[in-house]
């Protein structure tokens, strides 16, 4: 008898689910249509970045190519024009090539550019149907003059004196996420229960102590 | 023929053919929707509206496939196995009375016949495992064999009640019998005895035995290609459609319904069997082949009988 029950509760639970699904669908995102929010710090493809007024940032260091742990990165550097400059130092890099393929989207070239050249972008379609394309030059890689840099990555490695004053403008998501934990930081006791966040209880502190020994 | 014009009767027969296998390949795309729903996905929907032109694509595309034929095959047998299962059941819907003047055939056998008939599926099934030659396939159809045999026996023993209650082997006249109160109601032991037979018939979940995909590659199946692979999955949504109509026709009342009487009574009936097999095979899982056995032997058959006996007793004093 109780077999006989559990069949027909059974049939009741798919047919919840198979009505509930046909009204409307809570789960799947129909890609090519539809495309999901990425976390605001999503690691994907290099953009690299031009100042205000349209010229290059890069200086052709080659501190990113030099950290590159899957060595993805190939920088010439050339002569900056004077009368027709190109960037803003004395040398511009003539050749910028990124490897799609051998990138391991660490983000290790984004910390060590100390222009704030590179930035990880949310492009994530990257699949081609050759290797070849997916070598990007240059023109694939600088953002277009006026194209506003991508904030949650420029934001968190930008020098305080860089911000004349301003304030860090991270996408809202984020932005609630630091306030939150800044909040925590002041007022303990009401946040005691929540421990969503970077550290657990006490670490962070031991943390701050650690730095200042050494 | 009951006596109209030829070219009436043939205009019918092509319409009906027609409805009944646009239906059998839109249960494909049912299936696949209906799957997805219960799954929580959403299933083919980018060909047309609501992906209704995928199972155009789908016949296409197996147009076009290569046909690989294994070297160790019985060749006739292969050729002639997905012939068979949809003669079988485009035979089928000759008999089937859809509405009161919308009948092909009625011979006073009706019932007889279509025994018969849907019995000829299951050899198509038997004979298709035989042919491929291989250890899967031959395994799908010994399971089909025993199967289709074993669950014809409470299907036709069910059938016999509602043939008690009508007392006329005719279709027609089994519906006619059905006017007040369908057969579901007065006879609802053999009613869920044809049910559960029907899913073994059509070879379908929980029943699904003969093709069980996750043991046996596709079952009987596993050796064909192409536009023969296409005939059996036809055969089998047709046998769906059949099935449906056939437990429509049985149990349900054919065309009467509350309301107008019509043919759309017939048609809302069916689809919902049609939902209903669908439905049962995205909820419950594959039973064991032994668990199969044990209850049509051991449940359904003397059930059955006593649902007969029980049936004849009052038909007599009652």
């Amino acid at each position: 008898m109780k077999g006989i029950f559990a069949l027909f509760k059974g049939l009741w639970i798919t047919l919840k689910h198979n009505v509930k699904n046909v009204a409307h669908n809570t789960f799947t995102v129909q890609y090519p249509d539809e495309k999901r929010d990425l976390p605001p710090r999503a690691r994907w493809a290099l953009r690299l970045q031009r100042h205000e007024d349209g010229l290059e940032r890069c200086i052709a260091c080659q501190l990113c190519a030099a950290i590159c742990p899957s060595e993805a990165i190939y920088i010439e550097g050339g002569e900056n024009p004077l009368d027709n400059p190109v960037s803003k130092g004395e040398r511009y890099a003539a050749v910028w090539m990124w490897d799609a393929a051998r990138c391991i989207y660490c983000g290790f070239c984004v910390e060590a550019c100390p222009d704030e050249v590179i930035v990880m972008s949310d492009v994530y379609e990257l699949a081609t149907d050759s290797r070849e394309k997916l070598i990007w030059d240059k023109d694939r890689l600088f953002v277009p003059p006026g194209v506003q840099p991508r904030q949650a990555w420029l934001g968190y490695y930008r020098r305080a004196e860089d911000l004349d004053g301003k304030p860090l403008e991270f996408p809202a998501r984020l932005h609630e996420k630091e306030m939150e934990y800044a909040r925590a930081k002041e007022e303990p006791k009401k946040f005691e229960e929540k421990k969503e966040f970077m550290f657990l209880e006490g670490e962070y502190e031991e943390l701050i102590k650690k730095e200042n020994r050494t | 023929m009951s006596g109209q014009p030829l070219l009436i009767f043939a205009a019918k027969a092509v319409g009906i053919l027609a409805v009944v296998l646009t239906a059998a390949t839109y249960a494909t795309w049912a299936e696949r929707r209906v799957a997805a729903w219960i799954q929580d996905r959403i299933g083919p929907n980018k060909t047309g509206p609501f992906g209704l032109l995928q199972p155009i694509a789908d016949v296409l595309k197996l147009f076009f496939k290569e046909e690989i034929v294994p070297a160790p095959v019985d060749p006739v047998l292969h050729f002639i196995t997905p012939g068979i299962i949809m003669v079988g059941v485009i035979a089928a819907t000759a008999l089937i009375p859809f509405a009161e003047n919308l009948t092909l055939a009625d011979p006073p056998v009706g019932v007889l016949l279509l025994l018969g008939i849907s019995a000829l599926s299951g050899y198509s099934v038997i004979l298709a495992g035989m042919a491929s030659r291989t250890k899967y396939s031959l395994f799908g159809s010994l399971r089909a064999a025993a199967q289709v045999i074993s669950y014809e026996i409470p299907m036709a023993l069910a059938i016999a009640s509602v043939v008690l209650m009508a007392g006329s082997l005719s279709l027609v006249d089994i519906v006619k019998a059905q006017s007040h109160l369908p057969f579901a109601i007065t006879q609802p032991v053999a009613f869920i005895i044809y049910l559960i037979a029907v899913f073994a018939e059509t070879n379908r979940a929980p029943f699904d035995l003969p093709e069980a995909e996750s043991e046996l590659v596709g079952g009987y199946h596993t050796e064909y290609s192409s536009m023969r692979f296409a005939w059996f999955f036809a055969g089998e949504y047709a046998h769906v459609v059949i099935a449906s109509a056939l437990i429509t026709t049985f149990f349900l009342g054919g065309w009467y319904g509350p309301g107008p009487d019509g043919v759309w009574w017939f048609a809302i009936k069916t689809l919902f069997f049609v939902y209903f097999f669908l439905w049962v095979r995205w909820t419950y899982p594959r039973t064991r082949y032994d668990q199969l056995m044990k209850f049509a032997w051991k449940v359904l058959i003397p059930l059955g009988l006593l649902n007969i006996l029980i049936t004849a007793l009052i038909k007599i004093w009652g």
